[in-house]
């Protein structure tokens, strides 16, 4: 089959997909026709994005012909977005990495793969040996599939022995994870996607799900279709395609969700809507620490410290946010607060609270989590069907790979370094001496870079991300990268700005050009089989960890063939897992279904968890919060902070940045897929038509954007995607020519240590 | 080369008229659904003066209430 015929396959099965999608029951009799007679379907999750969503890839003649949604998925159930039905043509842009390239003379030259692996495990061994272990480091991402990163972490912190292990997802949902892990004591959320199908209410915490995570949202739509009387309430600080089809749309001035959950909570206290019995119960309040910064200063260091009080006192200090108190504060009326309250609280209805980047990329993004669990926990509409907070992941495999796996500096595959039987367990498990996990985290991923910039660092391996378009403030980690004496490996499948500053580039074997699992945000892992050959020498990340590992004097880590390495990974990693509270499938089990929710115990999944009806792990005949010593959910009180960086007389305006539903986060791959790209060609700025017509700006026209990192000029779009409210502009940053990264601020939540991409102070000029 | 695929929704009734008109055009394919109105158009052409000059003879062909861009690729 010719590459005109697979393109021209795959666009029939795209519309016909979409067209089985629209309409139930449709069929069309030409498709088997244009299809060749050998195309043999099978099962993957979608690589883009965390919903994971499962695919059917249509395979002949060693290439990718079609795709189409799983029925047989729960989680889309057939239907997939823009990206997933074009996902398979990201294989095949023209410029896809075939060659290792070693840097001689300034110049990227292609090499064999063979020294390109050896150069790097040589550079490897000679740093350590010169700076000392802690100067190595690898930066992966939650795009790594669980094999990736367990290999990654292996090799770093059961190898080398140093705890310089970071993800991408660092800058993605680290909040989510410490907000868990702070109320609930465990991570990862206790629901699932089949909430939808129960709820009543669903309220969207500065969440553009229309064009983040499509196919929730339709599921959502489908769900009110069929419901008129359930509620979707758009609570975020710019109006979207989401706000439009919500029921209500409630903006709110930046960093004011902190005072609107506890407004909202204030007002379930004062009107006597709180849960009493589950309150007694299953709850316990604490205060932390407060004015606790904003990481802006190197080697930030950040301690909480935990302090128990009464229901009274908790009463007490939420006082100060009664809704007329925090009108100026929040920009929402309140009237609105209350209504917001009231839904809440309704003993009748089932509430979901769904978010991602707006709580997320937050100063206070741990703190904003716990005030939103606090709502839930108020109401005890939690670990039941349709009564759930849900934080939904930006990745493919950030849950599955990054928080399971642990691939971050605090992290173990079960645990933190900093826990004596934690270290045991995978000492035990990775047969080294425990010693050799070092007990202490290193560095954070914006750390980790400013580590690079002092020389701390002087190796980093960066795999399946693309930091050079990501890192805030990015002007200072390029620079970093670039100084002499650093030497930087990049494993990827395009070209990128990060390749750009590489010594060494590995050519990646995409997806299903090798095996692999990734794990979603509602706890299912999902398998994938070695379906095409990579081209050229591209060849796995996991492949080529093991690869440099061996050449580095760690081979005995990694005693497995290609054949079986994937599979022998997973039952090794397996071992860390084994009870209710996290048991995995099996191997077998994971190839035979579409993803295996987990805690998965006697071949049965756990939709909900901390109660004892859905949970294996609980105990009792209700709810069981077993992550805490307490076996108590706790609520937190977490007050109001100011962002680092406010709008002022010089930088007027509010930045903001984030996502298109065209483009995955960077668009090293969904650029390459033409349709995509000539629907989203270039990045923007969105302004109110209110700034834009004081300032005399059109669509189109060029506008200057400048922060006291840098500048940017890019074209004005007014009232064409999304509009920001007044005083404030959003750019997405997918465009690698349109770099506003360079204009962010490396402020992060000192808990997460999760940069804040959503505010920053600009000003905003017709160029 | 460009390569797309098209929801394509005719006015009531004007199904085989807008399909045999789509299947006039050059470079076009037409798959009818067996049990519903609605048809996928496959379009094909060489350059882009040629993808433009489709574009605009598609929006002026009579009956269709919706044409649904579905997936391209261009090279």
């Amino acid at each position: 089959m010719d590459r005109r015929s697979v393109l021209k396959n795959l666009a029939i099965s795209a519309a016909i997909t979409t067209a089985e999608t629209l309409m139930p029951g449709i069929v069309f009799a030409a498709p088997a026709a244009k299809l060749p007679s050998d195309v043999a379907w099978k099962k993957a999750p979608c690589r883009f994005c965390g919903t994971g969503c499962g695919l059917l890839i249509g395979i002949s003649n060693a290439k990718a012909v079609a795709v189409k949604g799983d029925p047989s998925s729960p989680v889309n159930k057939g239907l997939c977005c823009v990206k997933g039905y074009h996902s398979v043509m990201a294989l095949y842009g023209e410029d896809r990495l075939k060659q290792a390239l070693v840097r001689k003379n300034g110049k990227l030259t292609p090499v064999p793969m063979e020294e390109a692996l050896t150069l790097v495990a040589e550079q490897l061994k000679a740093t350590i040996a010169a700076h000392g272990k802690d100067s190595v480091a690898i930066y992966g991402s939650g795009q790594w599939t669980i094999p990736d990163g367990y290999a990654a972490s292996k090799f770093f912190k059961a190898g080398i022995g140093t705890n310089n292990v970071e993800g991408n997802a660092r800058l993605c949902m680290a909040s989510a994870v410490t907000g868990f892990m702070t109320t609930f004591g465990l991570d990862e959320p206790m629901g699932c996607y089949d909430d939808i199908d129960h709820a009543d209410v669903f309220v969207l915490w500065g969440n553009n799900m229309a064009e983040m995570h499509p196919v929730l949202f339709s599921r959502m739509l489908e769900r009110r279709l069929k419901r008129p009387d359930i509620k979707i309430i758009d609570l975020a600080t710019r109006t979207t395609r989401t706000s439009q089809a919500a029921d209500r749309s409630i903006l709110f001035l930046p960093q004011g969700d902190l005072a609107i959950a506890n407004a909202i909570a204030y007002e379930l206290v004062r009107t006597g809507s709180i849960h009493h019995t589950f309150i007694e119960r299953h709850v316990s309040f604490h205060k932390g620490k407060t004015g606790i910064g904003y990481g802006l200063e190197d080697k930030a260091t950040f301690t909480e410290q935990a302090e128990a009080i009464t229901f009274e006192q908790y009463r007490e200090a939420l006082k100060e946010y009664a809704p007329e108190k925090v009108e100026a504060l929040t920009g929402v009326s309140a009237r609105d607060i209350q209504y917001l309250a009231s839904l809440y609280a309704d003993p009748a209805k089932k509430v979901v609270s769904f978010w991602c980047m707006g709580m997320n990329q937050h100063t206070r993004g741990t703190w904003i989590q716990n005030l939103v669990y606090n709502l839930h926990l108020l109401t005890g509409k939690i670990s039941t069907p349709g009564n759930s907070p849900f934080s939904l992941t930006g990745q493919p495999s950030a849950c599955g790979t990054v928080r399971e796996v642990g691939t971050l500096t605090n992290r173990l595959p079960h645990g933190e370094v900093t826990n004596e039987a934690d270290r045991k367990l995978a000492a035990k498990i990775w047969n080294v001496p425990v010693e050799k996990i070092p007990p202490k985290p290193t560095y954070h991923t914006v750390e980790m870079f400013r580590a690079l910039d002092r020389g701390e660092i002087r190796f980093m391996w960066i795999q399946v991300t693309n930091p050079m378009v990501t890192m805030p403030k990015l002007k200072r980690y390029r620079d970093a990268a670039k100084k002499e004496g650093r030497f930087i490996v990049v494993s990827d499948v395009y070209p990128t700005p990060t390749t750009d500053i590489a010594d060494v580039v590995l050519p990646a074997a995409m997806w299903i050009e090798r095996e692999g699992m990734y794990g979603n945000s509602e706890r299912r892992t999902q398998h994938f089989e070695h379906m095409l050959p990579p081209p050229g020498d591209a060849m796995s990340d996991t492949w080529q960890l093991i690869e440099v590992a061996r050449r580095a004097g760690y081979g005995h880590l990694f005693p497995w063939t290609e054949e079986n390495h994937i599979e022998e990974i997973w039952k090794e990693y397996g071992k860390f897992h084994h009870g209710p509270e996290h048991e995995m499938a099996s191997y077998e089990e994971l190839k035979r279904r579409p993803g295996v929710q987990w805690p998965f115990v006697k071949g049965q999944e756990t939709k909900w968890r901390y109660h004892a009806k859905y949970d294996p792990a609980a105990k009792g005949d209700s709810w069981d919060f077993y992550g805490k010593p307490d076996r108590r959910a706790w609520i937190w009180f977490r007050p109001y902070e100011p962002p680092p960086e406010r709008p002022d007389r010089d930088y007027p305006f509010w930045l903001n940045t984030g996502r298109v539903v065209e483009h995955w986060h960077t668009g090293s791959m969904t650029r390459r897929i033409p349709v995509l790209h000539k629907a989203m060609p270039n990045a923007y700025v969105e302004l109110h038509p209110d700034d834009a017509k004081r300032m005399n700006i059109r669509t189109g026209e060029q506008v200057r954007l400048t922060s006291r990192r840098g500048r940017l000029v890019l074209p004005a779009l007014i009232d064409v995607r999304g509009r920001p409210a007044v005083g404030q502009v959003f750019v997405p940053f997918f465009d690698e020519k349109l770099l506003i990264n360079e204009l962010t601020l490396d402020a992060f939540c000192p808990i997460s240590k999760q940069p804040d991409y959503k505010k920053c102070a600009v000003r905003v000029e017709k160029a | 080369m460009t390569i797309q695929s098209y929801l394509v929704y005719p006015a009531e009734g004007r199904l085989d008229l807008v399909a045999e008109s789509l299947a006039a055009l050059p470079g076009c394919e037409v798959l009818a659904a067996e049990n519903s109105p609605v048809l996928v158009l496959v379009t094909e052409t060489p350059d882009q003066a040629a993808q433009r000059d489709l574009e605009r003879r598609l929006e002026s062909i009579a009956n269709v209430a919706c044409l649904a861009l579905v997936s391209g690729w261009t090279e």
